[in-house]
């Protein structure tokens, strides 16, 4: 009679030790050349590693910093903006970016000029995420559009350097979400680079919204379940 | 000449996984494909026999050492680097397993079967399908193909297991005991597949 689950009642101790051997006898299969050499290659372009609270060296997310830190980010958002807004810098070449721990935009409050050092750039483009808590209700009809919408200019998206400092004034992601959402997106995205991330629904559904890439996708996600569920993934046009 | 991008003294091929490790985080460019280099094959097979598709591993594989790049200063030296790594990897492999589950792709029955191993699902006659030893751990449920994976294929002990899967030694010996024991039911119905042995039995 067999055990419930597919096991064998008479399952020995002998036996198992034959299956164990017969596993140990199995040989191990190589890592593929090209798999090898596509992974040489993604690292090579990753840039030199440098701790988050590092002084120099780039810096591939510049806000998972203390919290005391993002405060003071934010707060220098909300001071800087209106500066901005009024028009001391040309909107083409200054965008500040999302709630940042960036040493340079702690400096910014006292100089407007100073916010053209932290103009979003191609450059920035899934090396920088921009993080939003806008709260909009996403749906699986509309999302390619949405989420378009959410990406900056300077990576092919629609979103005017004026429409990101909006967002981030009204809508600004705290620190400890960021960091909490980036890791989640991270760990299901097939990509390395995110660009964006905004919190809000899915099909009625809390999710974090984020676009990736390239090639461009987006992914609607509930970081809140256990396990982590992708709600949506859909390449962007 | 050693550039500014290496570490004073190291020598990459004869440093420990931890001081490459530290030497990667203090900005040598070289000493994290060293230890990508070492282990690269352990992670694959893994990785592979996790997610039972070459693609899915070659993906999970990448995004694991990537993350693994980029959070090197997080590693606390708790554990061995290679556990570190592994459970990296193990996890990516479970995000994607995950992920595919959630977009509700229709599986075809080619695309579930895994490369180079037999369909066991042969709908004229299953009785005379064979299973290589790979096919019938790919018939494992997840936790137990797993721990069987670890344990028996790649050599860790049972602890260090433990550490990688996140969980209970027992769980582990349990999962290792009842992929076992299913693995012998599944070849036990095989008795004449070349290479292996009947369960159990000597050979002829």
């Amino acid at each position: 009679m067999r055990a419930i689950d597919g096991e064998s009642a008479d399952f020995s101790a002998a036996d198992e030790q034959h299956i164990r051997e017969l596993l140990a006898a199995q040989p191990r299969p190589e890592m593929p050349a090209d798999v090898a050499d596509r992974i040489t290659a993604a690292l090579a372009a990753e840039p030199a590693f440098a701790a988050p609270d590092a002084p120099t060296g780039p810096s591939r997310l510049k806000w998972l910093g203390a919290a005391v830190a993002a405060a003071v980010v934010v707060l220098a958002g909300v001071i800087v903006i209106p500066q901005w807004r009024q028009g001391t810098t040309s909107t083409a070449e200054t965008a500040p970016s999302a709630p940042t721990t960036s040493s340079q935009r702690e400096g910014t409050t006292a100089d407007p000029a100073a916010v053209g050092t932290d103009a979003f750039t191609a450059a920035d483009c899934g090396n920088r995420p921009l993080a939003y808590d806008t709260g909009t209700r996403y749906q699986q009809a509309a999302l390619t559009t949405q989420a378009k919408a959410l990406v900056p200019q300077e990576c092919g998206g629609e979103t005017t350097a004026d429409a990101q400092v909006a967002a981030t004034a009204a809508a600004p992601m705290p620190a400890e979400a960021a960091e909490r959402n980036l890791k989640c997106i991270v760990r299901v995205a097939r990509s390395p680079q995110i660009i964006v991330i905004d919190s809000g629904s899915y099909e009625g559904t809390p999710a974090v919204v984020a676009v990736v890439g390239p090639p461009q996708r987006a992914l609607a996600v509930n970081c809140t379940a256990r396990p982590v569920e992708v709600l949506m993934d859909v390449t962007l046009p | 000449m050693p550039d500014s991008t290496t570490t004073p003294g190291l020598v990459l091929s004869d440093a420990t996984d931890e001081e490459l490790l530290a030497a990667h985080v203090a900005g040598d460019e070289h000493a994290f494909a060293e230890l990508v280099r070492r282990h690269k094959d352990r992670l694959w097979a893994v990785a592979l026999r996790t997610c039972r598709d070459p693609d899915d591993a070659a993906d999970a594989v990448q995004d694991a050492l990537i993350s693994a790049y980029r959070r090197a200063n997080t590693f606390r030296g708790s554990a061995k680097v290679t556990t570190w790594l592994h459970r990296i990897v193990v996890n990516a492999c479970l995000d994607r397993l995950r992920a595919k589950k959630v977009r509700k792709t229709v599986a075809l029955p080619e695309e579930t079967a895994d490369a180079g191993l037999p369909d066991t699902r042969d709908p004229i006659d299953e009785h005379t399908t064979r299973l290589t030893v790979m096919g019938a751990l790919a018939q494992l449920p997840l936790d137990q193909r797993l721990a069987v994976t670890l344990v028996d294929l790649e050599g860790w002990s049972v602890d260090e297991a433990a550490q990688i899967l996140e969980c209970p030694s027992g769980t582990v010996k349990s999962r290792c005991h009842r992929g076992r024991a299913r693995l012998h039911t599944l070849l036990r119905n095989q008795p004449d597949e070349p290479g292996v042995p009947p369960p159990g039995g000597d050979q002829a």
